[in-house]
């Protein structure tokens, strides 16, 4: 009998008992003989064999599906299947080895001893039952939750907390077999950007498509098509039609970037928000980084074998840092730290390479540059050619023509020596270009090198456009009141005083804009950015920085209105967002556009009076001196009443430069501008 | 290449300060004394294409016309290592040589006659180029050939190119010496008219001052020509660096000239430049910071044109301009300009808005200087007028003796009466009393009476 018994606690003859547990006394000869306390006696015994047979029965299906098939049909387990539920039953079986062990010995003993007593091997095996029932109960969990991959972990997280040492270690151990696969994936997933994933357990998730956010509306149409291959290297979904659309539009049309996201459901318990953040971050880096596009065929080969290493050779001992993770079970400390340190490492290779292989600095430069129209001669010069020449030009060529002007305008001015011109090429944010509000939509689009595309992504490309646009209001309103200044001074005729004073208080109105905007605004921060880039060491740094500063760009010059609300705390995200509000020009934009306006309406009508003005056209001048005063008025007491508000040491220093001689504010009480400079 | 400027340099004085001018600026784009490229420099973005224009074989030449009607100084500057820098066919010395006699009438009816040869050669540079700005015109009011023959061309420049701009470098004499030139008070009053009616915008270069910042400032006691036509060099080489270099502002003459000059005749512009320095001092070396430039560029010592003190009417800055060149960070300078307003260090008109306008700009990184930050200043101020008084108080001297007339009434113009004369007279006078009147806060109802 205890032969028998030992036997069935080591094996499972017919797979059909698992499901019933009462019925285990045919599996004993002549089980009529047993007497009642035998029986309860074996029943306890037998418990506990049950458990183990259905443990094992579990792994076995897990772990072969194919001699388990006829198994499939009621239980359903071999849908369930994937590394970590089969790391997770080698573990078990593992565990289970002890539990075999005491079984062999009992039997030994049993051939040594044959008056060996139930009660005994109840005593040794009942240690057992703990364990087991913990287990099935996790195998219960597992089925009915249909827990899978990284989650897992999370479960078996709990029992290395439960106290019993028993289940601890034997917690610990499933773990380290779970380890092994997890750790797997997280170390291709930081070390090589690869995803091995086929059961989708690892919880980052690959989109198989670009990432949106890293794409240009037209570039958006074509890449919703699918990613064709699962290998994460190259994921043009047709090179045909990509490449003819690179030729078409080579400008605005960066490398894409795959998207990858984190499945919230997957991230085990264990780790923090911000480590998982971080986990993708940098996956996502070294994607990148070892996706670099290469552009003849050649290059692309050698490419295949020696990709850029982000992590200079030292992959290995990186490598071997996430492995020694591994052995141990979880420690969110120590995680963290090899995270952090993973992360540190990239980061400053990554911006090293922004730095010194992308050209950031150079890439800033030009976007002061033309952007931010430092290059003044080119657009001014721009401004005034297009203006001559766009008169008799077809609606439909007109961009065309533009662009057309703009290279022939910059080919003139900067030669052969400076051909960063060819990096630009200008569109209209208009549906519909109209000729008389052109300057109001004027875009630049901007080639930006690999690997920046991901540091100037479309989103604060639009942002700049913004910035571009206004600056450029700005320079042909300047360039209008210029020009009126020659009719007037070529005219050699005495210019009726009215004119002249209120075209002498618009100058100097829009040239204190245009300096403030110039000098407070881009070459202030343009300075702060510069330095900061160089001083940062880290990519979320400098992300951070530029964002600081297109912030700054954006909201001192007026277009836009910050965002209070700062939403994403997370730093180590590759897509990020500067903190401002999409179309909410402040008031102090409103004002200045207005008043723009009234200048360029100023410029067109007092371009065709004579030098003596007839009736009309001084009641003309009558209303638009009211109107500028109006204009001028509201634009200093808008800045006025909002630096009270906000802390506007910016609407101050434009204030200074509009009232630097006292003029606007002498006779206005309720300005008192010098207190509020003294303050400042 | 847009936005090009034609140099016209007239007699002797006008010829001396376009030679350092041009050498000034070779240095600092890079280009050696024949007109190549040094090695050095190929990859410059600078815009040396708004002075200089390049030969078929690559060599850059200056947009410049050498006018003279005496040998004397063109001859150095053809003996020079300069000699191969200029086209020779832009040089125009008048056949006979004999000069103009240090006689403003003389120059400007000899001016007449060589009208159509002068504006062969000046047409041929405007065609040249691609989208002309203007014309800069150096010369001195004082003596014969740039006052006189400069007086001829400012009119027929103005009619020939209505819709360019026309600035001069105009040098006053040095009061402070007795000039060999008797007729000088005649020579400037004269060009002075010219000056104010047809000129766009004149830089005035004040002998006086310079002779006394180099004597006070750099430790000169008898500062030769050569000295103090460095000075002036600097000062024209400076005014242009925003239009010579890449740069977010003042891109061209017209944006630099249109906001410094509110209305058409007071076009005057005085200069100033700091921290000064020779070849040979350096120890005088200073910490240089933007608040102690701007600050010294308001110093009436600093001023490249000497005025009286005048206690009747409250002079004023109608504008500045502050070009600044070196290490600045920018919030420097809005501090520096706070300090300015805060302490009134600057006066300015009562009747029309008015600030510091600054440009930062970019230097020449070929030339090196001993200063972190300088600074030139271009202010249209109306105590300016003071020196044009002066001008009439010493031609109201002679012409009341009727002195030295014969000389003029040599000439067609003033053969049968001495209208033009007077007509000078009154023009300047006019100009002085609306500078004092742009003093006062009812200017714009004097310009209007003036319709």
């Amino acid at each position: 009998m205890i032969h028998e018994l030992l036997f069935n606690l080591w094996n499972n003859p017919g797979n059909t008992v698992v499901t019933d547990d009462s019925d285990w006394r045919h599996l004993f000869e002549l089980p009529q003989f047993l007497h009642p306390g035998e029986e309860s006696l074996l029943q306890l015994i037998m418990q506990i064999g049950m458990d183990y047979h259905r443990i094992t029965t579990f792994t076995n299906q897990v772990l072969y599906p194919n001699s388990s098939e006829q198994a499939e049909g009621h239980n359903g387990v071999s849908a369930q299947s994937g590394f970590y539920l089969k790391a997770f039953c080698n573990g078990v079986q593992e565990v289970l080895e002890d539990y075999r062990k005491e079984i062999i010995s009992l039997e030994g003993r049993f051939l040594d001893y044959p008056q060996l007593s139930l009660t005994y091997i109840l005593g040794s095996i009942n240690k057992y039952k703990v364990l087991f029932s913990e287990l099935k109960s996790m195998i219960y969990r597992i089925r009915l939750e249909n827990l899978q991959g990284c989650l897992l972990m999370s479960g078996l997280h709990k029992y290395t907390i439960c106290g019993i040492d028993q289940i601890k270690t034997a917690a610990d151990r499933v773990i380290k077999s779970v380890n092994v696969v997890f750790y797997q994936h997280l170390r291709n997933w930081i070390i090589y950007g690869d995803l091995l994933d086929p059961f989708n357990e690892f919880f980052i998730c690959d989109g198989q498509v670009s990432d949106e956010n890293f794409l240009y509306p037209e570039q958006l149409a074509l890449s919703s098509l699918p990613v064709s291959s699962v290998s994460p290297h190259y994921d043009y979904p047709d090179q045909g039609l990509i490449v003819s659309f690179t030729q078409k539009r080579k400008i605005r049309n960066p490398p894409p970037v795959r998207k990858f996201y984190i499945n919230w459901d997957l991230v085990p318990s264990f780790i923090s928000e911000d480590s998982a953040e971080s986990i993708l971050f940098m996956g996502r880096i070294v994607w990148i980084i070892r996706n670099q596009p290469k552009n003849d065929e050649y290059a692309a080969d050698l490419q295949t074998k020696f990709r850029k290493d982000i992590w200079e050779g030292k992959d290995r001992e990186y490598c071997y840092k996430i492995q020694a993770l591994c052995e141990k079970s979880f420690n969110a400390i120590n995680f963290r730290m090899v995270i952090e340190e993973c992360r540190t490492k990239l980061t400053k290779t990554l911006w090293s390479i922004m730095l010194k292989e992308g050209n950031l600095v150079q890439h800033l430069h030009l976007i002061r540059e033309y952007f931010a129209l430092g290059r003044g001669e080119l657009f001014q010069q721009f401004l005034a050619v297009a203006d001559a020449n766009l008169k008799d030009i077809e609606q439909d060529s007109l961009m065309a023509h533009l662009n057309t002007l703009f290279h022939d305008t910059a080919r003139k001015i900067y030669g052969e020596n400076d051909k960063n011109y060819l990096r630009f090429e200008l569109s209209s944010s208009a549906t519909e270009l109209l000729k008389t509000r052109l300057w109001h939509s004027l875009q630049l689009n901007f080639q930006i090198e690999w690997p920046l595309h991901i540091f100037f992504h479309p989103e604060v490309m639009i942002f700049y456009n913004r910035f571009f646009c206004f600056l450029l209001r700005l320079k042909k309103t300047q360039i209008n009141l210029f020009n009126l200044w020659s009719n007037h001074t070529f005219s050699k005729q005495k210019i009726s005083s009215g004119v002249w004073a209120l075209r002498h208080n618009l100058m100097f109105l829009v040239n204190n804009l245009q300096y403030y905007m110039q000098v407070n605004v881009v070459e202030t921060h343009f300075s702060i950015l510069l330095k900061a880039v160089k001083r940062a060491g880290e990519f979320e740094d400098i992300i951070k920085i530029h964002h600081e500063f297109v912030t700054n760009l954006l909201v001192k010059s007026f277009v836009l209105e910050p965002e209070e609300s700062q939403n994403s705390t997370i730093k180590h995200r590759l897509y990020q967002l500067p903190a401002l509000q999409h179309n909410v020009p402040s008031k102090v934009y409103n004002v200045i556009i207005k008043l723009l306006e009234l200048c360029d309406e100023f410029c067109a009508t007092a371009s065709t009076w004579n030098a003596e003005l007839t009736e009309p056209e001084l009641q003309e001048l009558r209303s638009l001196e009211k109107r500028a005063e109006i204009a001028i008025e509201t634009l200093l007491l808008v800045l006025y009443t909002l630096h009270k508000k906000v802390s506007g040491g910016h609407l101050l220093q434009l204030l200074f430069h509009l009232d630097f001689n006292r003029y606007f504010s002498k006779n206005k009480a309720d300005l008192n501008l010098s207190a509020a400079f003294n303050m400042y | 290449m847009p936005c090009e400027m034609i140099t016209l340099q007239l007699g002797q004085c006008g010829n001396q300060i376009g030679f350092e001018f041009w050498k000034r600026l070779c240095m600092e784009h890079g280009i050696n004394p024949e007109g190549i490229l040094e090695d050095f420099a190929t990859e410059g973005i600078d815009r040396k294409d708004v002075f200089f224009y390049q030969a078929d074989d690559e060599h850059y030449i200056p947009r410049a016309v050498l006018l003279d009607l005496e040998p004397r100084v063109i001859n150095t500057i053809l003996n020079s290592p300069y000699s191969k820098l200029y086209n020779q066919e832009n040089v125009f010395l008048s056949k006979n040589g004999g000069g103009a006699g240090n006689n403003w009438a003389s120059g400007y009816s000899q001016g007449d006659k060589l009208n159509e040869e002068i504006f062969d050669i000046i047409d041929r540079e405007a065609d040249g180029s691609d989208s002309l700005e203007g014309f800069v015109l150096c010369h001195s009011i004082a003596g014969g050939t740039g006052s006189g023959m400069g007086s001829n061309i400012l009119e027929k420049l103005s009619d020939r190119f209505p819709k360019k701009l026309v600035q001069t470098y105009s040098v006053f004499p040095n009061l402070d010496e007795i000039s060999d030139v008797v007729v000088q008070p005649y020579n400037s009053l004269l060009t002075l008219k010219r000056l104010t009616e047809v000129a766009d915008s004149v830089v005035v270069l004040d002998n006086t001052a310079l002779n006394r910042i180099a004597a006070d400032r750099l430790k000169i006691q008898n500062p030769t020509f050569t000295q103090i036509n460095s000075l002036v060099s600097t000062i024209m080489s400076v005014s242009t660096t925003t239009l010579r270099y890449p740069s977010y502002m003042n891109n061209d003459l017209l944006g630099l000239l249109a906001p410094l000059i509110p209305t058409p005749r007071l076009h005057f512009l005085m200069t100033g430049y700091t921290p000064l320095s020779t070849d040979t001092d350096e120890a005088s070396v200073r910490k240089t910071t933007v608040l102690d430039v701007m600050r010294r560029l308001l110093q009436p010592k600093n001023m490249m044109v000497s005025t009286a003190q005048d206690r009747s009417s409250q002079h004023c800055f109608i504008s500045i301009l502050n070009i600044i060149q070196g290490e600045v960070d920018p919030t420097q300078v809005h501090k520096s300009l706070q300090r300015i307003r805060e302490r009134k260090l600057a006066q300015f008109i009562p009747w029309g808005p008015a600030s510091i306008q600054v440009a930062l700009s970019r230097k020449s990184p070929y030339v090196s200087t001993a200063h972190r930050v300088s600074g030139l200043m271009l202010a249209n101020h109306t105590n300016i007028s003071s020196l044009f008084d002066r001008a009439l108080n010493q031609y109201d001297k002679l012409r009341k003796r009727e002195a030295f007339l014969d000389q003029f009434r040599k000439e067609e113009m003033f053969k049968d009466n001495l209208d033009e004369l007077d007509s000078s007279r009154e023009v300047v006078q006019d100009l002085v009393d609306e500078y004092i009147a742009a003093t006062k806060e009812d200017y714009c109802s004097y310009s209007s009476k003036l319709n």
